[in-house]
């Protein structure tokens, strides 16, 4: 009301012009444009013949869609994946361990006892070299066989058609079809996830993409996931069969994750973040032969190299941790004693043990110390490790070996699968929390995106505990 | 009239929160009644506040002491300063539902409700760069005129869907969004103000058949009481016969687009626009997903995948085999 009669002839014509317009002229602008390019494009470009390509993309395209045939290749694909990393990281993963611990640690340990002070030593090669030559050796070869193994199918095209397939299920938990993409990036690494799901314009389903990508399995973590159903429930079957029983464990771990994240989502956009589905388009790219060694090349430096750097950075100070805290004492025994023994009720409550809960704790920064830390203190702390070794000392190699170390320290079935299930919900790592943090600038979302997982992993592990020790 | 306006703020200004939201809804109230020519009685004016009698009474009596409204012979109706006042409201209104709609998924039934809580605290500066940051649209998502800045807006045009005569098309010109739960039944159905329809004969006192855009909409008469209904103007054609939906293209068949329909709005009419959703195109539906998911349509040489409800909002003339 600031200008109630307009005095200039002119502002008064188009003032009473603008409510002649026809309503949807922004649109008709746009259609002009398009109608000109379109005119434009027919004059100038002219096309070669690619029918049969496009007819045969499109066979592919019904087989992957399709309600029979879509589901099951898309298991398959994953479940294959997964079995060629679990089946080709085992025979580098020894040969590293073989350099790494059996040649060069004896050698360095001799060389520092005999130039340093003992703590100095211990700390240096005890503590800090063996955390990072077992980080390598345990993390770099399934890294190597999986990063390339998904980006061959991002390279493909595929993965849109995942969530292409998918998007009815997150519709219905009111997600957004593109949280299937930023799980499957979530499955290299959380907080890259976390990042993706800038993709998704609606915040809503934004946070929410966010808050359950911890239920991608990272690549932190599938090491452990595949080293424990290897030497836990494979072991339990023929020897042929080890792999495939392996694999299985892990994708039926990897597919509660999904389950998980499901039904997180459901419940979320029921309380905390309630509303609808909002829309989805999504371009489905033809698919294009992957340059295989361009691929090869770019998941070697950008994604296995910067995820192992991360992880020794990491693997260094920890082992530093695991060495202090076996080695310095409160009174009569060692603080990893006296951590390990304060935790071991309340672990043993819910199918895990004292080592265990410490070695996540340890693990903060980086999910991929988690099974270090784990047989570093189990070593210390039953003290199997005979007189020759020092106290915090990793030294078994071999899949074999770190069975006969766990069980000896009182590990069963019972504790394979709930560390299993505990490494699949549980806090994210420091460096997802903080890309949490940073996409959300929300210090409520960050926490809630540690509790809630690490909330629902005591309760399943608890209820697994429960359940198996009445029924053995 | 400046002078007045200014004491008539200041009035406004010294009374508390809740009583001068009070007071603006039911200036708000009087402005909608000036508008469908109600006689504007207290009972009447509360129920369209949103307020109780005694509320809306008490509201009434402060807007009269602040020399907003006027009461002759049981009948309300606004000063100027008090007209000023809700317009002002129903601008902060209209443009805020708009930015709703465009910019967030809230559910069209949620919109109401936030920009009521809304309009009360934007200033006219926070209103104009609302204003100018969604391009000074001219119509809210229920089909309303918005006033512009200078407080200048068309009388509310059409007239009741339920008297509207057999036959005839016309273009949805309203849908009033009050009681939530009925709107929300219309919203969920995809119908939307903007969308032409053809009334059908149907039984008398059964609400009404219609075909909007292309689909056929039994609605009983306590949704049709939302709708108001204009006629096509010069420059808006008929749907054309054998037209459909997107959504009912059969998987493999082919359509050009006509048009994309009221309830695509926002981002997503944009990225539609963008991808080559533009009327002329050619669209073949090429792959349906699992579970009756998304489906996806080659448009200019690429596959865009679009939920049901996406496409449904998408007018097609199928092509002939």
């Amino acid at each position: 009301m600031r200008l109630p009669v307009e005095t200039d002839p002119l502002l008064r014509e188009a003032r009473d012009l603008r409510w002649q317009l026809p309503r949807n002229f922004n649109d008709r602008l746009t259609e002009a444009i398009y109608a000109e390019s379109a005119r434009i494009a027919e004059r100038t470009v002219t096309r070669q013949g690619t029918s049969r390509r496009l007819a045969f993309q499109r066979r592919v395209d019904r087989v992957l869609t399709n309600p029979w045939t879509g589901f099951p290749v898309m298991g398959l694909l994953f479940a294959i994946v997964l079995w060629l990393t679990i089946a080709g990281a085992n025979v580098p993963s020894a040969m590293i361990a073989d350099v790494l611990l059996d040649k060069i640690y004896p050698v360095l340990r001799a060389a520092a006892l005999g130039t340093l002070p003992a703590w100095l030593a211990g700390l240096l090669v005890d503590g800090m070299y063996l955390a990072t030559a077992w980080v390598i050796s345990v993390m770099l070869p399934p890294m190597m066989i999986f990063f390339p193994a998904f980006t061959l199918l991002e390279d493909l095209g595929y993965l849109p058609r995942v969530a292409f397939n998918l998007d009815r299920l997150f519709q219905k938990v009111g997600a957004h079809g593109k949280q299937a993409l930023t799980m499957a990036m979530g499955y290299g690494c959380n907080a890259a996830g976390v990042i993706a799901a800038r993709v998704i314009d609606s915040p809503r389903e934004r946070l929410i993409a966010i808050v359950t990508n911890n239920f991608a399995l990272c690549n932190g973590r599938w090491p452990t996931q595949i080293l424990i159903a290897t030497i836990f429930l494979g072991a339990m079957a023929p020897a042929s069969l080890t792999g495939v029983v392996a694999a299985g464990a892990v994708f039926a771990v990897a597919l509660l994750g999904f389950g998980l994240s499901l039904l997180c989502s459901w419940v979320l956009s029921r309380t905390l973040l309630r509303g609808e589905a909002s829309t989805f388009s999504l371009e489905l790219p033809p698919y294009r032969p992957p340059n295989v060694l361009r691929t090869l090349y770019t998941s070697l430096i950008d994604r296995t190299l910067f995820v192992l750097w991360r992880a020794v950075v990491f693997a260094l100070p920890a082992g530093a941790v695991i060495w202090l805290v076996s080695n310095l004492h409160a009174g009569d025994h060692t603080l990893a004693y006296w951590a390990v023994s304060g935790m071991n009720p309340f672990a043993v409550l819910i199918g895990l043990n004292g080592i265990i809960l410490l070695a996540y704790i340890i693990a903060i920064p980086a999910n991929e110390i988690v099974v270090p830390s784990v047989l570093m203190l189990t070593v210390l702390l039953t003290g199997q490790a005979g007189g020759e070794h020092a106290a915090g000392v990793m030294f078994e190699t071999g899949d074999e070996g770190v069975r006969s170390l766990l069980t000896g320290a009182g590990w069963t079935a019972l504790t394979g699968v709930c560390l299993m299930i505990f490494s699949l919900c549980h806090n994210p790592c420091s460096t997802t929390l903080y890309t949490i943090y940073k996409e959300t600038r929300s210090f409520k979302w960050t926490v809630v995106s540690a509790l809630m997982p690490t909330v629902i992993g005591v309760v399943l592990c608890a209820l697994i505990a429960l359940v198996w020790r009445t029924l053995a | 009239m400046k002078r007045e306006s200014i004491s008539s703020d200041e009035a406004l200004a010294k009374l508390k929160l809740v009583e001068r939201e009070a007071v603006e809804d039911v200036l708000r109230a009087l402005l909608e009644c000036e508008h469908r020519r109600h006689e504007a009685t207290e009972a009447h004016l509360g129920a369209l506040g949103g307020l109780g009698r005694e509320e809306g009474l008490r509201a009434l009596g402060r807007a009269k002491e602040a020399g907003l409204a006027d009461e002759s012979a049981q009948a309300w109706r606004l000063t100027d300063a008090g007209r000023a006042v809700a317009v002002r409201i129903m601008r902060a209104h209209r443009l805020t539902e708009t930015q709703l709609a465009r910019t967030t998924s809230l559910p069209a039934a949620e919109w109401h409700g936030r920009a009521h809580q809304i309009e009360h605290v934007l200033s006219d500066i926070e209103v104009d760069r609302l204003a100018d940051a969604l391009g000074h649209p001219r119509y809210d998502p229920h089909g309303d005129p918005i006033p512009t800045r200078e407080g200048d807006f068309p009388a509310p045009e059409g007239q009741a869907l339920l008297s509207w005569p057999e036959g005839r098309p016309g273009v949805i010109a309203h849908i009033e969004d009050e009681p939530p739960a009925l709107f929300a039944r219309l919203a969920a159905r995809g119908i939307f103000a903007g969308m032409r329809f053809v009334r059908l004969a149907s039984a008398a006192n059964t609400g009404c058949v219609l075909v909007i855009e292309a689909r056929r909409e039994e609605m009983p008469s306590e949704l049709a009481a939302l709708i108001r209904a204009r006629a096509l103007l010069a420059d808006e054609d008929e749907v054309p016969s054998g037209a459909c939906r997107l959504s009912d293209i059969a998987r493999g068949a082919s359509a050009e687009v006509l048009a994309l329909l009221p309830g695509c709005i926002g981002a997503e009419r944009s990225r539609l626009l963008d991808l080559g959703f533009v009327p002329g195109s050619r669209i073949e539906h090429e792959l349906d997903s699992p579970l009756d998911g998304p489906a996806a349509f080659r448009v200019r040489g690429t596959l865009i995948a679009l939920r049901r409800t996406q496409a449904e909002q998408v007018l097609v003339q199928p092509e002939k085999v």
